[in-house]
């Protein structure tokens, strides 16, 4: 599962260095856009059948790749 | 035909108090409550044609105008009271950076700058929004429409991005505009006559995917509703600001589309007056025309393709189930004035069906570059089509035609289309070379389903022994010299980068090993 969604994260940022650093703010660190952050929503959903609406979700609660991986295992748990 | 000018004092006189621009700022999300910035039709029509009696009284020459600024009602203001004063306006958005804010303002050196966002320039008179409302109001009338540009004067410049690291000047005329217009009313179920409809802005006045639904709706007698860039990178205040808006036309680049898609809020219930999406600007891909027919599935859908050197677009097509079936979408058929071949390396016109250069001839193609003659020259020409000689452009896309339709086939050369936005690969490089310690920079395009998805750049640089630092570093520092939609997603470090036998950067090899 973990490995899933940062294959999908580091798809979506189109870089690979996510796996890498779990606890880097994606946004200040360029890595990620709304744009990379759409296609991150995107490939949870169709991948995963994990649905997030990015307007119900404060952006410091999804700005690191761990705090993503923990918000989707709970979601897929649920 | 009424030009733009005659269409918009009309409008003003019979819609009076009614709104023709209003804007959605991030304050209005965070508490700042449900007054949004505005401007009605009068107040338009009066403060534009005081303020170009004000130009036309205290400016020498006609030289264009700088108008800075980020979705301002005023800076509606100021573009028309440049063309009604018969000077061209040149639209600089705020994320447009201070050190290339400058080149273009040395490149244009206008008389004068007006500007709705404070502005650091010595070259000429920067005129701030006090400035401007004292000076509007100041002129004890409107300066008559005999002085506003003519036909074959340029109404507007819009720079993009030039390969050599600084950007270039597209001129529009005002007979340019009017063509385009023209055309422009008839997508869809048309837009002119009976209501008058809220149109979406999304892009920033210096693109020109926003001269679309800001003369659309100019035209027609609109009601334009702006969303500010920091409410586009915020889904709560942008789907709040989509439902305060009660569009009806959205005009967007696909990826902003892609972006409020991700929401399972952005449907019909959100917009339940949204009538036509009008698309420009990059690869419409069909993952993204089924979502949204989906999501809307009462709206019409039309894709168009055109570069800013022929005034926003010159190809529609109506986005239907049926066309879906086809992968990639064809850009779709000429507007009426506008002849499209496909041309070889030689300019021999190419039968149907087979690749060559996209090349525009029509009533809508620019009269070249500001102060550029030997760029113009290389691109621009003319051609005789039933006996009229039309300027010609080489868009430097590849594309076939098949049955009536043109698709669209990527760049023949170093220029990529991200997000909407035009870039010369050679316009990234050239600033990265400006920066410390780099040495030879690359940059390539990542595409994904026939579309640039982002930007890795190669360079050869100092090292500190953590590459993603220095990729950091680099990224913070071309910050302050290119807009941000230029900067490279990633950064990959080499001692030195790869050459071909005649010394240039292989790019071949570089797109192997950056993957």
């Amino acid at each position: 599962m973990e490995e899933m969604i940062l294959a999908i994260l580091a798809e979506a940022c189109e870089d690979e260095s996510v796996k890498d650093h779990l606890d880097i703010d994606l946004f200040e660190s360029g890595l990620m856009d709304s744009l990379a952050f759409a296609e991150l929503v995107f490939g949870l959903e169709d991948k995963l059948g994990v649905i997030i609406s990015p307007s119900e979700i404060e952006r410091d609660k999804m700005n690191t790749p761990r705090k993503i991986l923990e918000l989707v295992k709970e979601r897929a748990g649920s | 035909m009424k030009t733009i000018l005659e269409k918009i004092r009309e409008n003003a006189a019979a819609l009076g108090e009614q709104t023709v621009y209003s804007v959605y700022y991030m304050n209005n999300y965070a508490g700042g409550g449900r007054e949004f910035p505005h401007l009605t039709w009068k107040e338009l029509d009066e403060y534009s044609g005081k303020l170009a009696a004000y130009l036309h009284r205290t400016c020498r020459t006609k030289t264009p105008v700088v108008v800075y600024g980020h979705k301002d009602p005023w800076m509606l203001v100021c573009f028309l009271a440049c063309v009604r004063s018969g000077r061209a306006y040149c639209p600089v958005d705020t994320s447009v950076p201070p050190a290339r804010v400058r080149a273009i303002l040395e490149d244009v050196s206008p008389e004068t700058v007006l500007a709705t966002e404070p502005l650091e320039y010595s070259g000429a008179p920067v005129l701030d929004k006090a400035a401007l409302l004292a000076a509007a109001e100041g002129e004890p009338g409107q300066l008559g429409p005999e002085h506003a540009v003519s036909g074959e004067d340029t109404f507007y410049i819009i720079f993009t991005s030039g390969s050599t690291g600084t950007p270039k000047g597209v001129q529009i005329t005002r007979n340019c505009l009017d063509c385009f217009i023209q055309w422009g009313i008839t997508l869809g179920r048309g837009l002119d006559g009976g209501r008058r409809r809220v149109f979406l802005n999304q892009a920033p006045f210096s693109f020109d995917l926003s001269v679309m639904d800001l003369y659309l709706s100019l035209y027609t007698g609109g009601h334009l509703f702006a969303l500010s860039r920091e409410v586009q990178g915020d889904m709560g205040a942008l789907l709040d600001a989509l439902s305060c808006s009660g569009a009806e036309v959205w005009v967007s680049t696909p990826s902003f589309a892609d972006l409020c898609l991700s929401d399972k809020k952005f449907r019909e219930e959100l917009l339940p007056r949204l009538e036509l999406l009008l698309f420009c600007g990059e690869t419409l891909t069909n993952r993204t025309a089924e979502r949204l027919a989906a999501a809307f599935p009462r709206a019409e859908t039309v894709n168009t393709y055109g570069p800013t050197e022929s005034t926003v677009a010159v190809t529609q097509v109506r986005v239907t189930p049926e066309l879906l079936r086809q992968s990639p979408l064809p850009v779709g058929a000429e507007k009426p004035g506008t002849w499209i071949f496909i041309q070889d390396a030689q300019g021999n016109d190419l039968p149907d069906g087979e690749v060559g250069e996209i090349v525009i001839a029509g009533d809508s193609v620019s009269t070249g570059y500001w102060k550029k003659p030997e760029l113009t020259g290389r691109v621009f020409g003319s051609r005789s089509i039933g006996g009229t000689v039309y300027r010609t452009y080489r868009t430097g896309d590849a594309g076939t035609k098949r049955g009536g339709q043109l698709y669209y086939q990527g760049r023949m050369d170093f220029q990529v289309k991200l997000h909407g936005y035009r870039i010369e690969l050679g316009d990234v490089e050239g600033n990265l070379l400006k920066l410390d310690g780099v040495r030879a920079a690359a940059v390539l395009p990542v595409e994904r389903d026939g579309k640039v998805r982002s930007l890795t750049a190669y360079v050869a640089a100092e090292r500190s022994g953590d590459d993603f630092a220095d990729g950091q570093r680099l990224r913070a520092a071309l910050k302050a010299l290119v807009p941000d939609y230029m900067i490279p997603k990633k950064f990959v470090f080499l001692d030195r980068l790869p050459m071909t036998g005649n010394g240039k950067v292989d790019r071949k090899a570089l797109g192997g090993s950056g993957k």
